[in-house]
């Protein structure tokens, strides 16, 4: 090819430049860490000593403790609720614990909020309860965020709140049942509401007279909430399949309509497909 | 010449720029739980460098979001690929219990043409009215955008699970893409009626059982509610499974995050809710 002139030149140049650039830009560069690389998370897992939990009898001991009840796992459910019940006796560990609440909520770190909640719901303790009680009835915000319609500060306080209504309903005694129904009757939250009822059914074992006395309480709306199929952790294939069937037989109207096809011109796909085979690594 | 030379250097720096120079979310702390499940694997090399090419992801669009700093949680690629280990490893896969496989829920997040959806490309967004996105191309890869509410420590969809969750539901949109399925005409979702309270980000819920869809057939329909899903089910299925079918190690913190968000989920989302409930109500 002849170059005819100097604008040629600079033509040529710049789509030279523009296939470098582009390749450049395009070029893959693997993530990056300044750590050593290290064991694969099942030698992490062996090495850890399980059902330890630190001990839990003053306000010194609760962030600690804390710490240590959000990375226990599974296996490790059982301790922890002994933990947390033996040391339900300690007025001063309940104090740090919703201390810890209000610290963790100024820090912003929901996760941890839920976790305290938890573990004061779990305690049985009635200074804790009337903090649940305060907390399930603080006012939710009606301004803010909007993040995929709806308003993110309200949704993490329901969040919080039906946390909260847990432990409620988990004190299981006439006088906190009594707040709990006060919950469902009128609580601004149909989220809240819901947990508040699936807490209070699950307490009483779902016992016919719960369900009756609940459905004298509840909006109409709402009346579906007391059936609602609760999966549970152990529900085999048949437990589950025959209570979801006998939801469906008692509310025919929650069945939806049939899917639909989109109505437009079918796509011509022209995309490469990529292809990726590797296993992922052995944990 | 010289001409010549200023104006490669600047045509250069011009294409390159869009891709390098982004915001950020906040990147000043990682949750509690993201913390603690990251507690379990330690920063994981040899996952982090699988896991960026299955979920398709380039250093052009996550440079400053940690690509260099990989085992720093606080940032938001090692949060996603935080949530990636989670779907990879976190959940115990028993047919007669779980809703779904890992088989399907990793295979709905990940970048390769499959029977789920035609090729993805995971971004990060700095839109802070959304927690994710999927968005058609009609030239190049689709792409799966996951925005600043599910890395930002302040909201609570910040947390692994929540996280993965929206892979999946973000997923699913690339599902409903695929197969040219319609679930409505405000960005994939219907208008708020019925049960849903979420302003026009409300779906159906196909009711179904345990064991009505083998592992890895998550995809199938036979075109009828009876055999269905729409995004926000198939989000709120994997975060239940979470709950109550995880691996023995998963942390408490990431399975109490994964019931909040479920249940809250299943009660605001659903013209035709509530969905499941997810767990028993035992606080702890």
């Amino acid at each position: 090819m002849k170059i005819q002139s100097r604008q040629s030149l600079v033509t040529l140049l710049m789509l030279i430049a523009v296939g470098i650039s582009g390749i450049s830009c395009t070029k893959q560069i693997m993530p990056q860490t300044y750590e050593k690389p290290g064991p694969p998370p099942s030698r992490i897992l062996a090495e850890r000593k399980l059902n330890q939990p630190p001990p839990l009898r003053t306000k010194e001991h609760v962030p600690i403790f804390v710490d240590w009840a959000g990375k226990s796992l599974v296996q490790e459910r059982e301790r922890a609720r002994q933990a947390i019940t033996e040391a339900r006796e300690y007025n001063d560990v309940v104090s740090a614990l919703i201390e810890e609440v209000d610290r963790s909520q100024k820090m912003n770190d929901y996760s941890r909020t839920l976790l305290v909640l938890a573990i004061i719901g779990e305690m049985k303790n009635e200074l804790g309860a009337k903090y649940l009680l305060d907390f399930v009835h603080k006012p939710l915000p009606e301004k803010g965020t909007i993040i995929d319609g709806e308003i993110i500060e309200r949704t993490l306080q329901e969040m919080l709140q039906a946390k909260a209504v847990d432990g409620l309903a988990y004190m299981r005694s006439p006088e906190w049942d009594a707040q709990v129904k006060r919950v469902i009757g009128s609580h601004p939250s149909r989220a809240v509401r819901a947990e508040a009822i699936n807490a209070f059914m699950w307490n009483h074992g779902d016992s016919r007279e719960a369900h009756r006395e609940l459905s004298e309480r509840v909006s109409k709306e709402d009346l579906i909430l007391l059936d609602r199929v609760r999966r549970l952790s152990g529900d085999s294939a048949e437990v589950f399949n025959s209570k979801l069937e006998a939801f469906l037989k008692m509310h025919p109207q929650v069945i939806p309509p049939d899917p639909q096809k989109m109505n437009r011109p079918e796509r011509q796909k022209v995309k490469k497909s990529k292809v990726f085979d590797e296993l992922r690594p052995k944990f | 010449m010289n001409s010549i030379f200023v104006s490669l250097a600047v045509m250069a720096v011009i294409l390159c720029a869009p891709l390098s120079i982004n915001a950020v979310c906040d990147q000043s702390a990682a949750s509690q739980a993201d913390n603690d499940l990251w507690s379990t694997h330690g920063c994981w090399q040899d996952y982090f460098l699988w896991q960026y090419r299955v979920y398709d992801m380039s250093e052009d669009d996550w440079e400053n979001r940690g690509w260099y700093d990989a085992c720093n949680v606080r940032f938001e690629y090692p949060k996603h690929w935080n949530a990636a280990f989670l779907v990879s490893y976190g959940l115990l896969d028993s047919w007669r219990f779980s809703f779904h496989g890992t088989e399907d829920y990793e295979s709905l997040a990940v970048g390769a043409d499959n029977n789920f959806h035609d090729d993805l490309y995971h971004l990060c967004s700095d839109r802070t009215d959304c927690f994710g996105m999927f968005e058609w191309r009609f030239i190049g890869t689709n792409r799966l955008y996951t925005c600043c509410p599910v890395y930002n420590p302040t909201v609570s969809n910040s947390n692994p699970a929540s996280r993965a969750g929206e892979f999946m539901h973000e997923g699913w949109h690339a599902w409903l893409d695929k197969y040219d399925w319609d679930n409505g005409s405000y960005g994939g979702h219907r208008a708020t009626q019925g049960a849903c309270t979420a302003a026009n980000f409300c779906d159906y819920f196909y009711f179904h059982g345990i064991g009505a869809y083998a592992f890895g057939a998550l995809y199938q329909t036979d075109g009828t509610a009876n055999r269905f899903h729409s995004p926000n089910q198939v989000q709120v299925e994997f975060l239940c499974d979470v709950v109550d079918y995880p691996q023995d190690w998963v942390p408490a913190s990431v399975r109490l995050a994964a019931q909040a968000d479920a249940n809250t989920r299943a009660v605001q989302r659903f013209i035709n809710g509530p969905g499941y409930s997810c767990g028993d109500p035992r606080p702890w």
